[in-house]
């Protein structure tokens, strides 16, 4: 075992010095973490608290109800002599919506005639927002207008409203729960674990052949199985690193609660203990079935180019699990069986439950027992790789 | 010390048909001389050596270094030898001490051993003046010299030198000749394949003739060249290969 340590301390140190590496597999996670952050906040800060819309105004608000309304809804006006004009605006993308307020509109509204067109972009997100946000101006308009006639004329005013609508919100969430973020965050830990490892594997066996340093070690008394668990073992510890530099990037990022976070993570970073638990548990599970696949697929390259290649290949069957378990939690699927014993797939239904502290212990084994058993069968076939004087003394 | 006995050896070639690397290989190499494995690329120096160093196994024969087999016993037999290849084969971020202490724990040493080994090959191939810079760093000469304190780090009484001269300059070159010639005054045993025959001529007592797999001739090197009826090592060993000109005369 004395071997294996040194093996693993070697490619570990040298690890730590090749840039390549260190760029791929501990700054790019923090990198790309950043900017998720930067695009999905400033999303989730369009979505939720949309700016108020530019409009196109035909004519001139001349009445108190016409201003109250562009007021309390709209953004920049614009007045524009006909709707033709504003249509024109409109698709140029300089306004969201063309406002028409019928002649004489404030007067009209006590009589139930006033009409308020709205010519919206149907190819436009932002165009069908501002026509939401004017349709609840109107609505809220309307249901006062209703309830002022109905006590002018001794009616209660819950007679403007026959069916109250109650909605409660369930337990808050917190942590993570809040945030649009945790059903990508599993996803991009998926992915550093693999890739991680994906920008040093190459190297370890593949490279050494290359450099003709493999030799060396075949002409030493180790043996061959304790040099192939040393490199997992040091491949093993980059797949982890890696993944956790993401989630340390983003939990340093979250606890700025600054700007585009605050939004993100509305109910902050925080997670419980079993979920971190059942996130440590499983990422080491997955780490494993990484690190033996990588190896085993490496060790059968003759050359890095080799390796690159089919590494690559490797990567698309993997992470397409890990892809598709962004979506799952729109599929109701997660609580299926075949999900729970889906490599990859387990993995990152787990951590997301994880992080939204909904931890499903049988799913936590599940995944344990698949990434473990998986990882152990490509140990086995690494070391196996390492006995064969076929693929060893390739060059 | 070294010894062979109708070693084969097949591979498959790339498109899955048989290649016969090496057949019926017969030869001894003893302590205190330099055998001389001669041959062009590809004739199957590298494959026998691989078998003596126990990378691959031999499909037919027998072969033994140091007293240990190397099809039963590989483990003492790598624990027996020193293995120098043509490539310089150092590990580029690490420093030739980190290099040296790292072999030395995979050949069993540790504590004061490792450290008296160390500081003692350190010394014999005069790595101090670099031996904490990265062996990336290092010029061709200098990492064969790392290359080197490798192989003779654990003390082997064997020492296997694939063409240790390729890609050197004149004076690395001449370092690395000398090397051996030291080797051979302390009483090891070595076997020096290379295809360039002035530095067998300098280093070699005997020397083994390999081509397409087959050892056409061995011997003591001067008895070799007088049975060719040629006067020099060079025009014997292309005769025994049968090399014809291939150039037309005027």
């Amino acid at each position: 075992m004395n071997v294996v340590w040194l093996v693993f301390r070697k490619e570990v140190r040298e690890t730590f010095r090749d840039k390549r590496v260190v760029n791929g597999a501990f700054v790019a996670p923090v990198f790309i973490i950043l900017m998720f952050v930067l695009v999905f906040g400033t999303v989730q800060r369009s979505v939720t608290q949309p700016p108020k819309p530019s409009v196109a105004l035909v004519g001139q608000a001349k009445g108190e109800v016409e201003s109250r309304l562009l007021g309390g809804v709209a953004g920049k006006v614009t007045r524009v002599a006909n709707r033709e004009e504003g249509q024109r605006l409109l698709k140029e993308g300089k306004v969201r919506l063309v406002v028409d307020f019928s002649d004489d509109f404030t007067a009209s509204v006590g009589r139930g005639g006033a009409v308020l067109t709205l010519v919206f972009d149907p190819a436009s997100t932002p165009s069908q927002i501002a026509l939401g946000t004017f349709r609840t101006a109107v609505e809220t308009v309307n249901s006062a207008t209703v309830r002022g006639v109905l006590e002018q004329t001794g009616l209660p005013a819950s007679a403007a409203e026959p069916i109250r609508l109650v909605t409660l919100q369930g337990e808050k969430p917190e942590g993570l729960g809040g945030s649009s973020f945790a059903g990508m965050l599993p996803y991009l830990i998926v992915l550093w674990a693999f890739y991680g490892g994906f920008s040093q594997v190459a190297d370890l066996v593949a490279g050494e052949k290359e450099r003709g340093t493999m030799e060396t070690l075949l002409v030493s008394p180790a043996l061959r199985w304790h040099l192939a668990l040393g490199k997992t073992l040091a491949l093993a510890l980059t797949c982890l690193l890696s993944a956790a530099s993401s989630l340390v990037a983003l939990v340093v990022l979250g606890s700025l609660r600054v700007g585009v976070t605050r939004d993100l993570f509305p109910g902050g970073l925080s997670v419980s203990l079993a979920g971190g638990v059942s996130i440590l548990v499983v990422l080491l599970s997955l780490v494993a079935m990484f690190a033996g696949l990588l190896m085993a697929v490496s060790a059968r390259a003759k050359s890095m180019r080799e390796a690159q290649t089919q590494l690559t290949l490797v990567s698309f069957v993997v992470l397409m699990p890990a892809i598709f378990s962004q979506f799952i939690g729109f599929t109701g699927m997660e609580q299926a069986l075949w999900v729970r014993w889906t490599p990859v797939l387990n993995a990152a239904v787990a951590m997301r439950e994880g992080l939204l502290d909904r931890v499903v212990w049988w799913g936590v084994g599940t995944t344990v027992l698949t990434g473990l058993v998986l990882g152990g069968v490509f140990l086995w076939a690494a070391f196996r790789q390492f006995e064969k004087e076929s693929i060893l003394a390739r060059t | 010390m070294v010894s062979t006995k109708g070693v084969e050896k097949r591979f498959r070639g790339e498109k899955g048909e048989e290649v016969m690397a090496l057949q019926g290989a017969d030869l001894e190499a003893v302590p205190g001389r330099i055998l001389g494995l001669l041959g062009v690329n590809g004739a199957g120096k590298t494959t026998l050596l691989r078998i003596l160093s126990t990378v691959i196994r031999a499909d037919k024969g027998t072969a033994t270094v140091a007293g240990y087999d190397v099809a039963t016993q590989p483990a003492l037999v790598r624990a027996s030898i020193g293995f120098l290849s043509s490539s310089t084969a150092v590990y580029g971020r690490l420093t030739p001490l980190e290099s040296l202490r790292y072999f030395g724990g995979l050949y069993g040493l540790s504590g004061i051993d490792l450290d008296r080994r160390v500081e003692f090959v350190v010394d014999r191939l005069n790595l101090r003046p670099f031996q904490d810079q990265l062996c990336d760093r290092l010029s061709t000469g200098q990492k064969q010299r790392v290359g080197i304190a490798r192989a003779i780090l654990h003390d082997p009484p064997v020492l296997f030198f694939d063409e240790p001269t390729s890609g050197l300059d004149v004076v690395a070159k001449q370092g690395v000749m000398e090397f051996i010639e030291e080797v051979r005054e302390s009483g090891k045993t070595v076997v020096f394949s290379t295809h360039v025959m002035s530095e067998a001529e300098r280093l070699c007592d005997e020397v083994a003739v390999i081509h397409e797999g087959r050892i056409v001739e061995s011997g003591v090197r001067v008895q070799v060249v007088a049975r060719t009826g040629h006067a020099t090592l060079e025009k014997a060993f292309l005769s025994l290969i049968g090399y014809r000109s291939e150039v037309s005369p005027r």
